[in-house]
C-alpha cells in the first residue's frame, strides 16, 4: 500500500483529535482549541507519560505509522508531534 | 499476655541467580546475574530479550515451583511435611497473575475463535488462588490458605498476612512468600510501558533504562517465635512488622508520598525509630522513576539520616520476579542478618543526582546489621514494607501498643446491575474511566455506593480511607490484550491495558479514582462475598485502631461462567466503633471475632454474595453475638462472630 504524506494542516488536525480524545476519556476541563503549539501536554494540559505513550500507540494503529520509542520526549507539544510524524510518514 | 512474636526459621528459594539459600546467597554476594537471554518465548519486536529465566526449570509452573520451594523452606526449618500439626499450618503466597501460562493459551484459543465457556473452564481453575490451594491440599493443611494478588508487592503481603494469622494464634506455623513465572504476556506489556532495560537492568544508576522480568518463589516458614526457640530452631530473623500505603496516585507512577506512608506505618507498627533502621533492601527494579521515588521517599522518611543507611537493590542481578520479588528479598534480608553482610547493588554508576544515596556498590559489605526493611511497591500503588531484625534484638523490648477496636460495620453496598460501566459513569461523571473492565466497574461502583452509606467523602477524608477486594477477574481485558497481541504483534498491544489486566486493577482503579490513602490490597481466594478482604480488614484496623477500610468482593467472570453465582459487588465499610460513634455514623453491626482456615476436602461450593449482608443484618437485630461461616471457590474458610452495635 502506497500513501502519500499528508499536508500539515492535515497531520496538525489529526494529533489535535487524538489528543482531544485523551482529554475528553480523562473528563478534563481542557478542550480540543486548547491544544496548539507552545503547550504542553504533561505540564500544561494534565496528561501524564502513560496518556502518551497510549495516544501514539492509537495513532500508530489508525495512520499504519511507526514512531520509535526514542521520540516519545518529542511528543509533548503539537509543534513537535506533527514534525515528529511527519517525519516517520511512510513516504512510498 | 505479651502478643505472639514472630520468627522466620526456614528459606526456600527458586531464582534465576540459584536454587536454595546458599547457592542464591553465594550469587547476589559474587554479584553473579541469573540475567540471560529469554528463551522460552519469543522477544523479537520488544526493547530487550533479556530477563531472569529459570534454565533448569523442568515444569514451567507456579504450582510446582511454590511446591518445591515450599517443601525446600520447610526442609530448612528442620520440619518434617508429615509430622507439621495441619490443622495450624497454613500457606500464603503472592502472585501477580496465577499460574499464567495456561491461562495465557486458553485466551489465546478464545481469541482464535475458540468458545467463552471453554475460556472460562480453561482459565478459571488457574486463576490465583489455586496455586497455594493445590499445595496445601496436597500437604492436607488446614490452617489459613490464601493467595495475595497485589501485584509487585503480592510477596510482602503474603508476609503480612502470615504474620497476623500467627500473631492472632489462628497458626502456629505459616508459610508465606511470593511465586510468578515469566510470560511474554508480562513481558511485553513492561516493553510497551518502555520499562525493559534493553542491556543492563542497573538500580539507582545514571542513566538506568529500566527494569528486566524474572521468575521465581520464595518460601519463609514462620512460626510464634517462643516455640520456635522450644523446639530448638535455628531463627534467621524476627519480623517485627509490617507497613502499608496507598498512592491513591496513578495506575504505574510510584508516589514518593505513598511509599513514604508505607515506610512510616513499618516503623510505627515494629515499634522502631528511624535511628534504629540499618539497612534497606530497596525495590529497586531499575527504572528511571522508580529508583528516584524510592530514593525521595527514603529522604522523607530518615531525613539527614538517609544518606548513612545503606540500601540495596539486588533486582540488578534477579530480575524483577513481580509477584515473587518482595518475598526472594524477604530471604535476602534473613541471610543479611544471619551473615552480618549486605548483598550489594550491581552494576551501579554513579551520577544520578536524584539517587545519591549508599547503594551498596562495592561489593558484599559487612556491617552487621540489626534490623532490616524490606520496600516493595506495586502498579496501582499498593505499597508493603516489611521490618525484621536480628534474633534477640526485640527481647526485652515493649511490643507496640495493639489497640483491638472494636470494629463496626457502617456501610455496606451490593451492586449488581449489568451494566456496571454505565453505572459507574452515572456516579463518577467526572472520573477518568477509560479501560476498565466489569470487575473495576463493580469494585468502582461498589466502593462508591459503600462510601456514601457510611457517610464517609473520599474526596475529604481520602487519606483516612483504604481498600481490600477479593476478586476474581473477568478475562475481558486479558482477552482483549492477547487479541491486540496475536493480530499485531508486540506493537499491537495497547499500553493503558496493560496495568488494567493484572489482578489488582480493580482495587487499584478504586484507589486511585477515589483518592484512597490509607491500603489498596487485592486478596484471591475467590470469596465472592468478600469476607476473606473483610478479615483482612480487621487485621490492619485491629492494630492501627484508627481509619475506615472498604472491604468486599468482586464477581465478574463474565461471558460463559458456570459459577450461576450472581455477578457484581458487595463492599463494607469498616471501622473502628469510636470513630463511628464520634461522627456520628449508624452501626449496622460488630465485627467481634474473625479467623481463618482452610478445607482441604476438595469440591468447594462459594458462599453466596448475598449472605453476608443479611447475616449483617440479622446480627444487627439479634440479643447477642452470631456465628457466619464463608466459603471461597478454592477451600477458604473464613469464620466471623457479628454482633449487634454495643
Amino acid at each position: 500500500m502506497s500513501h502519500h504524506v499528508p499536508d500539515p494542516q492535515t497531520i496538525r488536525a489529526a494529533v489535535q483529535e487524538l489528543v482531544a480524545d485523551v482529554l475528553k476519556r480523562k473528563k478534563s476541563k481542557f478542550k480540543l482549541e486548547d491544544v496548539k503549539e507552545g503547550v504542553s501536554l504533561t505540564r500544561d494540559l494534565g496528561i501524564d507519560s502513560l496518556d502518551i505513550l497510549q495516544m501514539t500507540a492509537v495513532f500508530e494503529k489508525k495512520h499504519k505509522v511507526t514512531i520509535p520509542d526514542e521520540e516519545t520526549k518529542n511528543l509533548d507539544e503539537l509543534g513537535s508531534i506533527v514534525k515528529t510524524v511527519t517525519k516517520y510518514w511512510p513516504h512510498e | 499476655m505479651a502478643e505472639p512474636r514472630v520468627a522466620v526459621t526456614g528459606l526456600g528459594v527458586l531464582s534465576c541467580a540459584g536454587r536454595g539459600k546458599d547457592a542464591f546467597w553465594e550469587s547476589l554476594l559474587a554479584r553473579r546475574a541469573g540475567i540471560s537471554a529469554i528463551a522460552c518465548f519469543s522477544t523479537e519486536g520488544l526493547r530487550s530479550r533479556l530477563g531472569g529465566e529459570i534454565k533448569d526449570a523442568q515444569v514451567r509452573s507456579a504450582k510446582a515451583y511454590a511446591r518445591q520451594t515450599l517443601l525446600q523452606a520447610l526442609a530448612d526449618a528442620g520440619l518434617d511435611a508429615a509430622r507439621v500439626a495441619p490443622e495450624r499450618a497454613g500457606i500464603a503466597l503472592g502472585t501477580t497473575q496465577g499460574e499464567w501460562l495456561p491461562i495465557e493459551a486458553a485466551l489465546d484459543r478464545r481469541a482464535r475463535g475458540g468458545g467463552a465457556a471453554a475460556l472460562q473452564k480453561e482459565a478459571f481453575p488457574e486463576f490465583p488462588g489455586s496455586i497455594p490451594a493445590a499445595v496445601a491440599r496436597e500437604l492436607g493443611w488446614r490452617g489459613p490458605c490464601i493467595a495475595l494478588t497485589t501485584a509487585c508487592a503480592a510477596g510482602n503481603f503474603a508476609l503480612a498476612y502470615a504474620y497476623e494469622r500467627i500473631v492472632q494464634g489462628q497458626a502456629e506455623l505459616m508459610a508465606a512468600g511470593g511465586v510468578d513465572v515469566l510470560s511474554q504476556t508480562n513481558y511485553a506489556g513492561f516493553s510497551r510501558l518502555l520499562a525493559l532495560a534493553p542491556e543492563l537492568c542497573a538500580p539507582f544508576s545514571k542513566g538506568r533504562k529500566g527494569m528486566l522480568p524474572a521468575e521465581g518463589c520464595a518460601v519463609l516458614i514462620l512460626e510464634e517465635l517462643a516455640a520456635a526457640r522450644r523446639r530448638g530452631a535455628r531463627v534467621y530473623a524476627e519480623l517485627l512488622g509490617c507497613g502499608m500505603s496507598s498512592d491513591a496516585h496513578h495506575v504505574t507512577a510510584p508516589d514518593a508520598g505513598g511509599v513514604a506512608r508505607a515506610l512510616e506505618d513499618c516503623l510505627r507498627q515494629s515499634g522502631l525509630e528511624p535511628g534504629e533502621v540499618d539497612y534497606i533492601n530497596a525495590h529497586g527494579t531499575g527504572t528511571p522513576v522508580n529508583d528516584k521515588t524510592e530514593t525521595a521517599a527514603i529522604k522523607k522518611v530518615f531525613g539527614p539520616r538517609a544518606a548513612a543507611i545503606p540500601v540495596s537493590s539486588i533486582k540488578a542481578l534477579l530480575g524483577h520476579a513481580m509477584g515473587a520479588a518482595s518475598a526472594l528479598e524477604a530471604a535476602a534480608c534473613c541471610l543479611a542478618l544471619e551473615t552480618g553482610v549486605l548483598p550489594p547493588t550491581a552494576n551501579f554508576t554513579p551520577g544520578d543526582p536524584d539517587c545519591d544515596l549508599d547503594y551498596v556498590p562495592e561489593g558484599p559489605r559487612r556491617t552487621s546489621p540489626r534490623v532490616v526493611l524490606n520496600n516493595g511497591f506495586a502498579f496501582g500503588g499498593s505499597n508493603a514494607v516489611l521490618a525484621l531484625a536480628k534474633p534477640g534484638f526485640a527481647d526485652g523490648r515493649a511490643a507496640p501498643a495493639r489497640p483491638r477496636p472494636s470494629l463496626a460495620i457502617t456501610g455496606l453496598a451490593l451492586v449488581e446491575d449489568p451494566d456496571p460501566l454505565a453505572l459507574a459513569e452515572r456516579l463518577l461523571p467526572d472520573k477518568d474511566l477509560g479501560f476498565m473492565d466489569r470487575a473495576m466497574a463493580y469494585a468502582l461502583c461498589g466502593s462508591a455506593e459503600a462510601l456514601r452509606d457510611a457517610g464517609l467523602d473520599p474526596a475529604r477524608r481520602g487519606d483516612r480511607i483504604g481498600v481490600a477486594l477479593d476478586t476474581s477477574g473477568e478475562l475481558e481485558n486479558q482477552l482483549k490484550y492477547r487479541a491486540d497481541f496475536l493480530g499485531g504483534g508486540p506493537s499491537g498491544i495497547e499500553p493503558m491495558l496493560f496495568p488494567g489486566i493484572l489482578p489488582n486493577a480493580a482495587a487499584s482503579r478504586t484507589a486511585v479514582l477515589l483518592g484512597l490513602k490509607l491500603l489498596n490490597e487485592s486478596i484471591a481466594g475467590s470469596f465472592p462475598g468478600g469476607e476473606s478482604a473483610l478479615a483482612c480488614a480487621c487485621d490492619f484496623l485491629s492494630r492501627r485502631g484508627q481509619g475506615a477500610l472498604l472491604a468486599g468482593g468482586v464477581w465478574a467472570a463474565g461471558e460463559g461462567d458456570p459459577s450461576g453465582l450472581p455477578q457484581g459487588a458487595v463492599v463494607f465499610v469498616l471501622e473502628p466503633r469510636q470513630e463511628a460513634l464520634a461522627r456520628g455514623a449508624r452501626i449496622y453491626a460488630e465485627v467481634r471475632g474473625w479467623r481463618e482456615s482452610f478445607d482441604a476436602s476438595g469440591k468447594v461450593e462459594p458462599t453466596s454474595p448475598r449472605l453476608l449482608g443479611e447475616a449483617v443484618k440479622r446480627a444487627a437485630a439479634s440479643p447477642g453475638p452470631i456465628e457466619f461461616r464463608a466459603r471461597g471457590l478454592w477451600g477458604g474458610v473464613v469464620d466471623l462472630t457479628l454482633g449487634p452495635a454495643s
